[in-house]
């Protein structure tokens, strides 16, 4: 049971004792009841579920295959029966948008939780253990984060080769240092606890300290990071298949899709619209969320 | 303060033969040889050992390394391109201008905008202005750059023809369209940091306490909110010209605008190693020197921090921890 509770918490548990219900509220607990009321974090949800389903039923949503070439139709305007138009070979672009989801939010997640993996781990070493391990890791992850992470990830994955596993890593590894930087910081706020003092004293391992006690309590600013790197990702996804190193063109993904839309940009405009708008809304969802849980995690501001 | 800004200068040396190791680790693990990519599929095998040594790529690896480490720090020697045969360092520093430009511009139309918009939009909050303000700069956020470009492209040069589609030396309106795409998304950051930012000292003590001795709002909001505001702006700022030193290059490449970015793009395609080195190096050193411009500006603006690099007891553990507290690498 929570023992420090602030007088929000106490008062809401003095609410809910009166109504019957003796059910104690913890940060998170709370943290979550704010999301859940927060309008902006709700939309991004919303957003974020729907391309999901999106995603997943993406055979189901659309009569055409999304590599289905049909010279008879190419080029055509947006219409009752092609929706956002076909390309230069035919084939339906709502079907390609549709299909693009399946590409790139996984690579986008995939690459966020790998760069958490490296980072998180590394920045949690630095600040757990101080001195000169903080001053090596931190040391090399400024050198490290002096590439700007979308070239770090161009040169890795146009030199390791197109395939989306190579793309996962080249893009982790230019995040990396945002991780551990905001890993390290959020442990550092709580490392000086005495909750932390006293499992040292029971002689609790260091691994146990770091992963049972530290990584829980620092966990608000991580996930607002990690929500933060999930936008960016997405659009660094999209950026490099668009820059020609990414996902090759056959392969529906949202920014190849941009850049053959390029070539038609001033007589097929749609071309290009309909791709950037489902980058869009993907990043504009975790960012909405990402704002909504920044409320709920620290409500001084709202 | 000198003694802290050398030493600062300093690190650059081992910046720079981190960021060769790491980019020359990932062009050892590449598979497939730059030799056979320059001639044609039936080259003889002494021709390609012929452009090896050209090259210089029948030295051992480590050798390699060291003798570019050597070359960039005695004479300033990027290497060669495989493509031209130029000095990489002087097709480098000719693209230097064009990105340092659309950085530098976009980045302080983006301050001049974004700031006074963000503390508008704090100083309404709750109203439809602070809402609009808000959603408008979440949707920037959210906009891939190179979209932005195609979109205004569509609009502004195909439809109404008003603005060339892409950029030519020499005429200035070229200029225009890069740098409006540049600044809306670095704007709406500093949107969003100084908004937050107002709001959290908007609630301190010492604001109440100012009110409450009856102080003229606007002088309230002028010296005690923003000056205390500023302090995580001023560290965006640098992030902001950071991340535009990276995230400009797909607005390069749209509009064809010669940058190092739409430079490194291009050496990477063609398997041109030293290019594509050069250019991140020079960036990576653009990078460092922009976050050391930012931590002196910072000590200017934050008294708190002056006193630690330059007062009698000047503590480095002290100073490195209030740096850090505000988020600055050090």
């Amino acid at each position: 049971m929570a023992k420090n509770l602030t007088p929000e918490m106490q008062k809401i548990n003095a609410r809910r004792t009166k109504h019957g219900k003796v059910r104690q509220s913890t940060p998170g607990k709370e943290a979550w009841l704010r999301l859940i009321r927060n309008k902006v974090a709700i939309l991004g949800m919303i957003i974020l579920i729907l391309l999901a389903l999106v995603a997943i039923l993406a055979p189901v949503l659309t009569p055409y295959g999304f590599d289905e070439v049909n010279m008879k139709d190419k080029l055509q305007f947006p219409s009752a029966k092609h929706p956002f138009g076909t390309d230069q070979l035919g084939r339906d672009m709502l079907t390609r948008c549709i299909y693009g989801t399946r590409i790139t939010m996984p690579i986008a997640i995939f690459a966020v939780l790998f760069a958490i993996l490296v980072g998180g781990v590394l920045g949690i070493i630095a600040a757990y253990f101080g001195g000169t391990v903080d001053n090596t890791i931190m040391r090399i992850i400024d050198i490290w984060g002096s590439i700007p992470g979308i070239m770090l990830a161009i040169a890795i994955v146009a030199c390791l080769g197109n395939n989306e596993t190579v793309l996962v890593i080249g893009l982790s590894m230019g995040a990396v240092p945002n991780m551990a930087r905001t890993f390290r910081g959020a442990i550092f706020t709580v490392i000086d606890s005495d909750y932390v003092e006293s499992s040292k004293a029971m002689g609790a391992s260091n691994f146990r300290i770091m992963f049972r006690h530290l990584v829980p309590n620092a966990v608000g600013p991580v996930i607002l990071a990690i929500v933060g790197l999930l936008g960016v990702e997405v659009l660094c996804v999209s950026a490099l298949s668009f820059v020609g190193v990414g996902i090759s063109p056959p392969t529906p993904e949202w920014g190849s899709l941009l850049s053959t839309g390029r070539q038609y940009l001033s007589s097929h405009a749609y071309l290009c619209l309909f791709p950037g708008i489902m980058i869009m809304l993907a990043v504009l969802g975790f960012n909405l969320l990402g704002d909504g849980l920044r409320d709920a995690l620290d409500p001084r501001l709202k | 303060m000198l003694r802290y800004i050398l030493k600062r200068l300093l690190w650059l040396i081992p910046v720079m033969v981190g960021v060769i190791t790491i980019v020359f680790a990932i062009t050892v693990l590449t598979p497939g040889d730059p030799a056979a990519s320059l001639l044609d599929r039936n080259a003889t095998q002494e021709q390609i050992d012929e452009v090896h040594h050209r090259l210089g790529l029948d030295k051992p690896v480590l050798e390699r390394w060291f003798n570019y480490v050597v070359g960039v720090f005695t004479r300033f020697d990027f290497g060669t391109s495989y493509t031209t045969m130029q000095p990489v360092r002087d097709e480098v520093l000719a693209k230097l201008p064009y990105t340092l430009i659309l950085a530098v511009v976009s980045v302080s139309l983006a301050v001049l905008i974004g700031i006074p918009l963000g503390v508008w939009s704090a100083l309404k909050q709750y109203t439809i202005t602070d809402g609009s303000v808000l959603f408008l700069s979440v949707l920037f956020v959210s906009m891939p750059n190179f979209w932005l470009s195609m979109l205004l492209i569509s609009l502004l040069s195909v439809s109404l023809g008003l603005l060339p589609s892409f950029f030519v030396n020499g005429d200035w309106t070229g200029w225009i369209m890069p740098i409006v795409v540049a600044t809306i998304g670095s704007m709406a950051q500093f949107i969003r940091i100084t908004r937050s930012s107002m709001l959290e000292v908007m609630r301190q003590d010492y604001i109440r306490t100012a009110r409450a001795k009856g102080q003229k709002e606007d002088v309230i909001v002028m010296h005690h909110m923003m000056r205390n505001a500023m302090i995580p702006v001023a560290t965006s700022i640098g992030s902001g010209l950071g991340n535009a030193l990276g995230g400009n290059m797909t607005v390069e490449i749209v509009f064809s605008l010669p940058g190092i970015g739409s430079y490194i793009v291009n050496a990477i395609s063609t398997r041109n190693y030293p290019g594509m080195l050069g250019g991140i190096l020079v960036t990576a050193i653009m990078f460092t020197v922009v976050n050391l411009l930012v931590d002196i500006a910072y000590v200017i603006i934050d008294p708190r921090l002056k006193s630690q690099i330059t007062g009698k007891k000047a503590s480095k553990r002290k100073l490195n921890q209030m740096l850090r507290e505000q988020g600055v690498t050090v």
